[in-house]
Formats: structure tokens, C-alpha cells, sequence
């Protein structure tokens, strides 16, 4: 009996994501192909796949985000499938096009789609088209008359948020709490946005004081099925970025998530979205305002694996293979609450990358404690990349049983040989007002600055 | 995966042994961890710190070789006809064209970066290679 020729998924990624998604694939029967770059000839994630393949020297732009080489890499070793995994080229319209264009499959959303959320303006007007709510503030470009922009500003209310429409990451926003500060912040937004995004195109909304960062992550095939798989607070962040996720968000009522959750799913099927995607929001005094969506697989997926039961990243490449999700929105379960902890190669102290080489490494496990990291005692973590080195996931009947188990999963971490962030991760944890939850998007860059957290 | 393979000094833990050794005040230095053993000695009669390996016991260095500069399936003669490019007795110069990539439809054209003579084809015909491969050893 001769079957159909078994899929080859190239994964064009590295580290703890690309372990990931080679897991998913082996669970799937695919037969896989990692890329890696000089720096990365050793990586231990690379055990894992049929067939590794050199793409380039160090530097991302001339490996991971190199487009030709990973087409040409894809080509070559015969992968039908490509999965971009999280950062580098994984939200980029142009390497969706060229596989196209090489008759290959992305896991991930069409290059169209994925240009309309990138342009915050485009998306946020898709939002209101789709009933999801939004930052009050136009749906459109600020154009370039000073008058205009007072009236924008006054109309929306101080304080306000100038922002670059291709903008993302915390770059490329000033707040303006009078009006007599407008004109500049203006002026240098722009110069920024164009400097930075290449799009002189900027935008204002309300400022919120104290949101916390809520998401929606959303799965939905080639078939007319758009799921939302719950909510995720990220409001621990350090300069705009994530350190600690937890699904659900706590404080939050249930009805107030499946509310949003479903309008998320709608957009979905309005923008004929598919595969994995996550709505950004602020939210504050009970009313969620629409930041922007992302079209990948997030660092954070796993604490809605871990509520769900869902294995998030084989679903999306079953929905690229053309697959129907074969379950409906009454099937999605939440079971419980799940922390992540993000470990990278730090010192905890000064928060400056310390990577090395691995000396040794215990990784903590029991139950609800799972640990998705590539490191492997003797291997030397690179320079030349993020320095995320593990994501540390705990799942318990409550949200103190997770609490309870992340203290004792991260008490019994042991890893030697580079700086890690896991002393800093172990305060956070006993913070009483984390431990309390709700804490705001600005909780921690205080409580790091030594200011007043309340 | 890395943990079954022997460990090798990289250049910079060198450097690092190297800076040690200076600062506290050493004249030499003779070390075995493994299979690597490691001599540095003062700059008067060796200019860097050097650590020799007993699976290459020549102290040579390594013969020149050409190098793939990205991904494809090697082929050392156009598909479309003629001879291998570079068969091993070929004299090359730098920028001449001595094997081909392809990836998918498309070739893309392996060019020497040195003057020599073809010692040996590394790779055979029609085998997948990465950035960085060898293709061709060049005569010393």
C-alpha cells in the first residue's frame, strides 16, 4: 500500500521554539528540517530534526531573516511546509509572498492578511468593522496639519498616545499629557516612525494610565471555524517586554472573556484569518481596548495549552496542511490556571545578557510543571540572539496551586555556566501584589526602578 | 546532541585562558581536559595560545578548500550538459565558476575564491549542502 508522500516541514526558527514545533511535527508523522546559522551548528534542538541545514553565518539578517537562503534551503532538502515560529521572519509579508511564489506552504496566515494587522491604523479599523473595541481615537493617519492633529488630540481627551502606525515592540510612542507639548511629540514621532518603521504614518489614541495587558489567542481553519482558546494577562513586563504570562486573567469575569473571545473569533472569519493569532488589549477600569493583533504563535502559548488541553502549534500546522480544526468553540474546555515563567540568560541583578556555556542543569518536573527549553549541559548559548533560554510552565487547579508549584519548580532550577534571570523570577513570584494579581503593565519597571508600585 | 560530541576549545575560551594565565603572572601553561590537550607558552616562541587535538595530528595547516556560500543540492556539472566544472587536476582561478547550487529550478553559480588546483571534490553530486560546506580541497 503506498500512501500519499509524507509532508517534509522545514522549521526556520531556532532555540526553545524550534524544539517546540519540532515536537509538534514528530507528533504529527512529518518528517522535518531545521535551519540553523554558524553560531547555532551545535544546538542541541538539532538532534531532533531528520535533516539540518546550514543557511548563513551569525548575524540574523544574513540567516534567520535571510529570505532567499531559507527558501533555497526549503527547496533543496524538498519541505512542502514552513514554520517561522515566533520573531525574526515570522510576521513578514515578504517571505509569505516568495514561498508562495515557490509553491510552498507557510503555517501562518496569507501575506495580505498579515500586512493588514501590521499597519496598527488598517487593523484597528478591521477591529471596529468587526465589533471588537478599540483605544478611543480616529481609525486613521494623523495628517500632517498642525490644527487637525490639536483637534484629534482634544477631541480624544489628554492624555494621549502618539504612535507610528508600522510601529510595535514599545518603539516609536510618546505620551502627551498637555497641549502645548503636542506639537513636538509630533514632529519627533514622525521622524522616528520613518526612521525606525520606514512609514512616516503616526496616529493618536487615548492614554491609558494603568492597563494591564490582556490577549485573546485564536485558532481558526480554512473552513469557517475561528475558536478563541482563552485570555492571557501579560502585564509583567520589563521595557515593553513580557517576563511573566498566566492564563486566565485573573479578576477578570469568565462572561467578560467569551464576550471579547468571541468577537476576536468574528473578526476572524471577517478577515478570513487562518492558523494560530493572538488580540492585543489594554484594559482598564473593566473595558478592553484593542492594541494590535500578531499572526503567529506567541512565546506565551503555552499557558493556553495548559488550560485548554490544546496542542496549539500541531493545530496550526494541521490547519496548514488544509485540515478542518474538527472541534467546535463548545469543545474548548479551560481547566484550571497556568503561570509561565520566562528564563533568559541574564544577570539578575543588572539585567544584562550573561550567556555562556552550560555547565549543568537540572530542570525541576512532577506534576503540572513543564519546562520548554533547548539547553543542554555542555552547550555554549551564542550572543548573537534573544536570550531566552526556557520557558517555565506551571498548571494547577487554582491560581495559587500554579503559584505554589512555579516557587518550588523554580527553587529546584538549577542551571550553571551562564547569568539567569530565575532569582529575579523567584522575588517576582512573592511580590505581594503579583501575588495578589492585576497588577498593571507598569507593576514592574517600578518595582525594578525601586518607585512606588500602587 | 552536543553533549555526545568531544569538547573543543573555542578561539575566545583561548583567549580567556590566554588573559588568565597573564594575569597571574604564569610563563607557561600545559593542560589536558579530555581528549584536547592545550600548551601555551611565552610570545618569544609562539605567537597565540594553540590547543592540539590527537584526531589531527598533523601540524599543518589545513589545506585550502572552496566553500558552498549557502544552501542548494551541489552539482559539480550544469544539469543541462557538459563536464564536471572543476574535476579534481583543474587549474582555478578566483571568481571562476567550479560548481553549481540548485534549488528547486534555479542554479546559482559556486565560484572559487582563490587561485590552485583542483585536489579533490569534498561532496558528491547531487548531495544536499549548507552554507559553509567544503566542496572542493585545493591543493597545498
Amino acid at each position: 500500500m503506498t500512501g500519499p508522500a509524507p509532508h517534509t516541514l522545514l522549521v526556520a526558527n531556532r532555540g526553545e521554539i524550534a524544539l517546540r514545533i519540532l515536537r509538534a511535527a514528530r507528533r504529527l508523522g512529518l518528517r522535518t528540517v531545521c535551519v540553523h546559522s554558524v553560531a547555532d551548528a551545535d544546538g542541541p534542538w538539532l538532534s531532533m530534526a531528520d535533516r539540518t541545514i546550514c543557511i548563513g553565518p551569525a548575524p540574523a539578517r544574513d540567516s534567520y531573516l535571510d529570505i532567499a537562503a531559507i527558501l533555497r534551503a526549503a527547496l533543496a532538502t524538498g519541505a512542502d511546509l514552513v514554520h517561522p515560529g515566533y520573531g525574526f521572519l515570522s510576521e513578514s509579508p515578504a517571505f509569505a509572498e516568495a514561498l508562495a511564489e515557490a509553491g510552498l506552504t507557510l503555517v501562518g496566515p496569507t501575506a495580505e492578511v498579515m500586512r493588514r494587522m501590521g499597519d496598527k491604523v488598517e487593523a484597528k479599523r478591521a477591529m471596529i468593522e468587526a465589533g471588537v473595541p478599540c483605544v478611543p481615537g480616529p481609525d486613521r493617519p494623523l495628517s500632517v496639519d498642525p490644527v487637525e492633529a490639536a483637534e484629534v488630540a482634544a477631541e480624544t481627551g489628554y492624555p494621549v498616545i502618539v504612535k507610528a502606525a508600522g510601529g510595535g515592540g514599545g518603539r516609536g510612542m510618546r505620551v502627551v499629557r498637555r497641549d502645548e507639548d503636542l506639537p513636538e511629540a509630533v514632529m519627533l514621532c514622525r521622524q522616528e516612525a520613518e526612521r525606525f518603521f520606514g512609514n512616516p504614518a503616526i496616529y493618536i489614541e487615548k492614554f491609558l494610565e494603568k492597563p494591564r495587558h490582556v490577549e485573546i489567542q485564536v485558532m481558526a481553519d480554512g473552513h469557517g471555524t475561528a475558536l478563541w482558546l482563552g485570555a492571557r494577562d501579560c502585564s509583567l513586563q520589563r521595557r515593553h517586554q513580557k517576563v511573566i504570562e498566566e492564563s486566565p486573567a485573573p479578576g477578570i469575569a469568565p462572561q467578560d472573556i467569551a464576550d471579547l473571545g468571541t468577537r476576536c473569533a468574528q473578526a476572524c472569519r471577517m478577515l478570513g484569518y487562518t492558523g494560530a493569532g493572538t488580540f492585543e488589549f489594554l484594559y482598564e477600569d473593566g473595558g478592553f481596548y484593542f492594541i494590535e493583533m500578531n499572526t503567529r504563535i506567541q512565546v506565551e502559548h503555552p499557558v493556553s495549552e495548559e488550560v485548554t488541553g490544546l496542542d496549539l502549534v500541531a493545530m496550526q500546522i494541521s490547519v496548514a496542511l488544509g485540515d478542518p480544526l474538527g472541534i467546535t468553540q463548545e469543545d474548548v474546555r479551560f481547566a484550571g490556571h497556568a503561570i509561565e515563567c520566562r528564563i533568559t540568560a541574564e544577570d539578575a541583578e543588572t539585567l544584562r545578557p550573561a550567556p555562556g556555556r552550560i555547565t549543568a542543569l537540572h530542570l525541576p518536573g512532577g506534576p503540572g510543571v513543564r519546562v520548554d527549553s533547548h539547553l543542554a549541559p555542555g552547550y555554549r548559548i551564542p550572543a548573537s540572539y534573544d536570550s531566552l533560554i526556557a520557558k517555565l510552565v506551571t498548571h494547577g487547579a487554582t491560581r495559587q496551586e500554579a503559584l505554589d508549584r512555579m516557587r518550588a519548580a523554580l527553587d529546584e532550577y538549577r542551571i550553571e555556566g551562564c547569568g539567569s534571570t530565575i532569582p529575579l523570577l523567584r522575588r517576582l513570584v512573592d511580590d505581594p501584589a503579583f501575588a495578589a494579581g492585576g497588577v498593571s503593565i507598569h507593576h514592574l519597571d517600578r518595582l525594578l526602578a525601586g518607585e512606588p508600585t500602587t | 546532541m552536543s553533549d555526545r560530541r568531544p569538547w573543543r576549545p573555542a578561539p575566545e575560551e583561548l583567549d580567556a585562558l590566554r588573559d588568565a594565565l597573564i594575569r597571574a603572572g604564569g610563563a607557561s601553561l600545559e593542560l589536558e581536559i579530555g581528549d584536547v590537550r592545550i600548551c601555551m607558552v611565552p610570545a618569544t616562541t609562539r605567537s597565540a595560545p594553540h590547543a592540539t587535538i590527537p584526531a589531527a595530528p598533523e601540524a599543518e595547516p589545513p589545506a585550502p578548500t572552496i566553500d558552498s556560500d549557502g544552501p542548494g543540492i551541489f552539482r559539480a556539472a550544469d544539469p543541462a550538459g557538459g563536464g564536471a566544472l572543476a574535476a579534481p587536476g583543474t587549474e582555478v582561478s578566483p571568481g571562476q565558476i567550479v560548481g553549481l547550487l540548485q534549488a528547486g529550478a534555479a542554479l546559482w553559480p559556486v565560484t572559487s575564491t582563490r587561485a590552485g588546483r583542483i585536489e579533490a571534490v569534498l561532496v558528491a553530486d547531487g548531495e544536499i549542502v549548507g552554507y559553509g560546506t567544503p566542496l572542493y580541497r585545493l591543493s597545498r
